[in-house]
């Protein structure tokens, strides 16, 4: 019977339980994506420096990550002028990019446009090793622990998360903390992903339905091995960092 | 919701059941400083202990009590949080049983605040407390801010603010200056963290205080970043020396030194090879090329250069034999927070050539057609001394400025020695000619332009005025002296002239553009614009007159004042989104025309009006892909030389004459292109149409007397057209083995003119078909086989039986191979096959070869010795076969043939930046 009650207060709204700390189960998270073009790019590379002095050096977007206790899909926010959007193309940024979770089958969709094919990538959650640091920060008036990721061997990302959050929920593909992804920041790829404010209402199941005609259905294993070759071709994977970097870009970019 | 919770307690007691190596992890957690002592909510996780990495977590339920099921037994790392509570953390031992322990969370407003102090370098100086940053270990790639958090006291936020033992801190400096503006973040978020020796905090007086002395109790908390020495400042550049057989030679010598705001930049360059002046990204790095403008339009990127001013002398197109010398050097600053910059820029360069070459005419007339065979060798030698300056000043953040001068003076020298033999359609010979002509010639140039820009509180409200004003100037001597034989008469014409010419211009360009948002993706711009023109060109033509020439020649002679007042206003309407962007508008435009024959005191006035119709659109299918439409209208007036009413004789057989009622040209042009790149197929799509038509279009009247002797002029002519197209696509084949490409170019013309009063027209067509074959892989080799032919054909309605009519055809093959790690080898073939008509009967078929070992020495690979081998077989032979309306040449001229050579380059750099190859 203990062990019922156990299972069942981890499925029960615990929001109004606290007197003192509201604790969320489900909401809206809107987020600011800064990316540091300037420094991404080739500093000896005068187009591309031309392009920094023209669009500015950050790319600045918006998205948004609805959860609730079964899953989270993390896509585009407020609408924004992003003129970096050709340069990050390559990336595979888009517009139309979504990451869907599912913590209970521990599934993660991703939908990708890259070089104008539609992708959809289903695969197990990324696989993270976690570390738990002595740091604490606050972002969107949440108190956050920082904790630092390692995956794909030898990429590093830090993350903020609160407690106050009951979801393991966060952007992207990182989650599997004990509290929401409030902040990510991504130095190598100076990426930064931070919360600027918190819904509490609960959002509507249909946030988590997409609608796409025809994608190519993929997994990260399959577009990792076509977006190498492709680097192959360009030349581009001789660095292995370089070679990291191109994976990254694919598979985190939104 | 049941089925669900009674499906996981299922699993979970399943889960439970089945592993037997498991412990369980319970308790409860509380707080007893409060009444209602449970703590729920509280996050409850397990790191490994061994490498600390995040195993299971779970939250206490409303009792305050957790439990961890299906643990691994060992060492854990505790941590319980809550936002209310201090952390607990605790290593912990859970055996292979129900490990039950409680907790008691300690509420933050009992917390008292710990400092953590490392014995650590960490020095305090006076007032000034140092930390040595190598000390503080940082990730690969870290900036400033990364260090910042790692040190004792220091914390940093998500905006990047700073906070030093819980003061802010306002102000971030590198080596005492502010790095570019007064946001800490600049400097923390931009540099990097290995480039730090010394990280200093002190308190800063404020500038009043230390302007006055007096201590005003203003203080400012700082940071102050001290670098290391070797990413302060450093230099890049390159040593090449090549020299071979055949007196040829490439040695050139290239530095740039830089600071974070100064770059200076000095390079020498001689040579006798086909490669003279700067390469592209030489002058990007070391020439300071500023008249390539970057412009940035709606998704698309257009790089344009007005021709860079420095250049001038320093074009090779394969024709003689040059010899070719540079000086120069280039400055850029950037000062008062990089509002304000300058790049200075200045340039000497000599350019000797030598040619000898052959050319075959061949005029169609109206029933008989005429040719002339000649030969002609010449030497010219020019030099040029450059300068040119761009300042771009910031004023604010809705105002900027910028500032252009150039100037320069040129000089130069050609002698030249032709014989021609001229032949009626009979092939009889009618005349035969000797043309010596020296001349000399100066010219100065200086221009300047300012460019105000103004933004508006509202976006996407601009208002620019430019104003420029340019100044030319140039004098000539020249010597003719000309046998000319006519074989009818059997009459020999002497001309032995001495001419001076005198140039003079000044132009001034204003233009004002506004530019008012109407809606949220469009704008409407306005513009006004005046050009005042004035031209004066003096030339006079003296005979030889007992061992003197003071004997003014009247026919071709003449002083000539040229002015136009060009007045144009404008409206546009321009709609832009990231899909697509169309604009169309129009300018209309008055021209005053007044043209002073001095030495006729003839004056001539003309007024047009003008319209300039535009319209365009861009469509982006998709990422790759984009369709374009092009429309605009635009006039062209004539140069002084084809006004001027005078006769030119420089050549006694080819008789220009200045036409002085010349009115100006009205082009149109419409273009259209379709762009389509699939990256995953590697499948392409390039194509491009334009068509060009133009009313009083500048075309000739010329007569050609039974002597052989041809006069024209310069007139007004409708109807003239041209149409120019390109396909191109590309493809992978045999499973990405290769890659495969066919092109498709076009072009038609149809071109009027007057022969022998005659009203002809010209209609020519040239076909070429491409295809290529390229196999790369990257870094290993790169092979590419392809294949030009194109066909020619032009027909002139003067003379309808006789047509031009010949296909030529290029195969070349290029290899680039990195054999081994420090080998590599190119080789290039070529094989020119070019049809022999009736009247171009000599054998232009060549096979070109050329090859290129290096290899790279010394330890730090960046000494590159190598050997060069340019037209191995010794067959190249200069060529140019042109159709011009009736008139159809082919030029054989000397070129650069076999040679081998010996190269020798050294790259040197020190600190961050080094040369880019291109």
């Amino acid at each position: 019977m203990k062990l019922f009650i156990f299972i069942a207060a981890i499925f029960i709204t615990t929001a109004s339980a606290n007197a003192q700390t509201p604790f969320l189960t489900s909401g809206t998270v809107e987020y600011e994506v800064k990316i540091n073009m300037s420094k991404n790019i080739d500093p000896n590379n005068s187009w591309a420096k031309n392009m920094a002095a023209q669009y500015g050096n950050y790319s600045t977007q918006y998205y948004k990550l609805a959860f609730n206790d079964q899953q989270s899909i993390y896509k585009k926010g407020k609408e924004f002028e992003n003129k970096w959007d050709n340069y990050l193309a390559y990336t595979g940024y888009n517009e139309k990019n979504f990451t869907l979770t599912n913590f209970k089958e521990n599934t993660i969709t991703q939908f990708k446009n890259i070089f104008d094919k539609q992708f959809l990538i289903q695969d197990s959650a990324l696989k993270i090793d976690w570390r738990l640091m002595d740091e604490t920060r606050e972002i969107a008036g949440f108190n956050c622990r920082k904790a630092v990721g390692r995956f794909n061997d030898t990429l590093y990302v830090i993350a903020f998360y609160s407690d106050q959050i009951v979801s393991q929920a966060g952007p992207l593909l990182f989650n599997g903390l004990p509290g929401l992804i409030l902040g990510i920041a991504f130095p190598r790829y100076n990426y930064t992903i931070y919360a600027t404010k918190v819904n509490m209402a609960t959002p509507p199941e249909s946030e988590f339905t997409y609608n796409i005609k025809k994608p190519i259905n993929t997994t990260r294993k399959e577009i990792e091995k076509t977006t190498n070759e492709l680097m192959a071709r360009w030349g581009e994977n001789e660095n292995p960092d370089e070679k990291n970097k191109a994976i990254a870009n694919i598979l985190i970019n939104n | 919701m049941t089925f669900r919770l009674l499906l996981t307690l299922l699993t979970s007691l399943c889960m439970y059941a089945t592993n037997a190596q498991t412990a369980v992890f319970k308790g409860n957690i509380s707080d007893t400083t409060l009444d209602n002592p449970q703590v729920k909510n509280a996050s409850i996780t397990l790191s490994n202990a061994k490498d600390s990495i995040l195993y299971k977590f779970t939250r206490s339920n409303s009792d305050g009590a957790f439990r961890i099921n299906n643990v691994q037994p060992g060492k854990y790392i505790l941590i319980i949080s809550h936002p209310d509570y201090a952390d607990y953390s605790d290593l912990i031992e859970l055996k292979d049983e129900e490990n039950t322990q409680d907790f008691i969370l300690l509420s933050k407003a009992h917390l008292l605040e710990t400092v953590i102090v490392r014995g650590s370098p960490i020095r305090m100086k006076g007032d000034t407390l140092m930390f040595l940053a190598d000390s503080f270990k940082v990730h690969e790639g870290a900036n400033v801010e990364d260090l910042l958090k790692q040190l004792p006291g220091f914390q940093v936020n998500a905006k990047g603010e700073i906070k030093a033992n819980g003061q802010s801190i306002t102000k971030v400096l590198v080596d005492g200056d502010e790095f570019f503006g007064d946001d800490p973040t600049l400097a923390t978020r931009n540099l990097l963290a290995k480039s730090v020796k010394e990280v200093q905090v002190f308190d800063k007086t404020s500038d009043q205080a230390a302007f006055t002395g007096v201590n005003d109790g203003n203080t400012q908390k700082t940071v102050n970043l001290k670098l290391k020495d070797e990413y302060k400042k450093g230099y890049f550049g390159k040593i090449n020396l090549a020299g071979g057989n055949d007196e040829k030679w490439e040695n050139s010598a290239m530095i740039n030194t830089f600071t974070s705001k100064r770059k200076i930049s000095a390079y020498g360059k001689m040579s006798s090879t086909e490669n003279i002046g700067l390469g592209w990204g030489e002058d990007n790095q070391y020439g300071g090329n500023i008249n390539s403008n970057v412009v940035i339009d709606g998704g698309s990127v257009s790089i344009s250069s007005d021709g860079n001013p420095l250049n001038g002398v320093g074009s090779y197109w394969g024709e003689g034999l040059p010899k070719f010398w540079m000086g120069g050097f280039s400055y850029t600053d950037k000062w008062n927070q990089e509002k304000n910059k300058i790049v200075a820029n200045y340039r000497y360069s000599k350019l000797n050539n030598e040619t000898e070459k052959t050319t075959i005419s061949q005029y169609i007339l109206a029933d008989s057609s005429y040719y002339t065979n000649q030969k002609q060798n010449s030497y010219s030698s020019q030099y040029q001394n450059v300068f040119n300056t761009r300042n771009d000043i910031v004023l604010d953040s809705l105002n900027s400025v910028l500032i252009n001068i150039n100037g320069s003076k040129r000089s130069s020298e050609n002698f030249s020695e032709s014989r021609s033999q001229s032949l009626n359609s009979d092939k009889e010979l009618v005349n035969e000619n000797l043309n010596k002509l020296s001349n000399l010639n100066n010219s100065e140039n200086l221009s300047a332009s300012a460019l105000w820009r103004k933004k508006f509180a509202k976006p996407k409200r601009t208002l620019s005025i430019n104003a420029g004003l340019v100044y030319n100037k140039s004098e000539g001597t020249s010597y003719l002296f000309n046998e000319l034989f006519y074989t009818s008469k059997l009459k020999k014409d002497t001309t032995d002239q001495l001419k001076e010419s005198n140039n003079k211009s000044n132009t001034i360009n204003t233009k004002a553009v506004y530019t008012e948002p109407v809606s949220k993706n469009a704008i409407i711009e306005a513009n006004y614009n005046v050009i005042i023109n004035n031209r004066e060109q003096q030339l006079l033509s003296y005979d030889k007159e007992a061992g003197k020439y003071n004997d003014l020649n009247e026919e071709f002679s003449n002083q000539f004042r040229f002015q136009s007042i060009i007045n144009k206003v404008g409206l546009a309407y321009r709609y832009s989104t990231t899909k697509m962007n169309f604009g169309f508008g129009g300018d209309i435009g008055r021209s005053n025309w007044k043209q002073n024959d001095l030495f006729q005191s003839i004056e001539r006035k003309y007024n047009f009006t003008n319209y300039f119709p535009m319209a365009n659109l861009r469509y982006k299918i998709s990422q790759y892909s984009n369709l374009s439409f092009n429309y605009n209208g635009s006039t062209r007036e004539p140069s002084i030389n084809q006004m001027q009413p005078v006769a030119n004789n420089n050549d006694p057989l080819n008789i220009a004459i200045g036409n002085p009622n010349l009115k100006q040209a009205f082009d149109q042009r419409f273009t259209m292109s379709f762009n389509k790149y699939d990256i995953l197929t590697e499948k392409s799509i390039w194509s491009y149409i334009s068509f060009n038509t133009a009313n009083n279009d500048f075309s000739t009247f010329s007569t050609i007397d039974t002597n052989g002797v041809r006069r024209y002029q310069t007139v007004n002519v409708n109807g003239n057209f041209r149409m120019n197209g390109y396909f191109d696509v590309g493809f992978p084949v045999f499973k990405k083995f290769l890659n495969m490409g066919f092109s498709f170019n076009p072009s038609f013309s149809k071109l009027n003119n007057y022969v022998n009063d005659v009203f002809n027209t010209t209609r020519s067509r040239t076909l070429e078909f491409g295809t290529s074959f390229r196999k790369n892989v990257p870094n290993k080799f790169d092979v590419s086989l392809s294949n030009n032919i194109v066909h020619n054909y032009s027909k002139s309605e003067v003379n309808k039986n006789l047509k031009t009519n010949y296909f030529t055809n290029e195969l070349s093959f290029d290899a680039r191979l990195l054999a081994i790690k420090t080998f590599e080898i190119k080789t290039t073939l070529g094989y020119n096959w070019r049809q022999k008509t009736d009247i171009f009967t000599s054998n232009n078929n060549v096979l070109i070869w050329h090859a290129e070992v290096n290899k790279r020495v010394s330890k730090k690979q960046d000494i590159r010795v190598g050997i060069i081998a340019r037209d191995i077989l010794n067959q190249n032979i200069g060529f140019q076969r042109n159709i011009n309306s009736n008139l159809i040449t082919e030029t054989n001229y000397n070129t650069i043939r076999q040679y081998f050579m010996l190269n020798v380059k050294w790259n040197f750099n020190k600190g961050a930046q080094k040369e880019q190859e291109w």
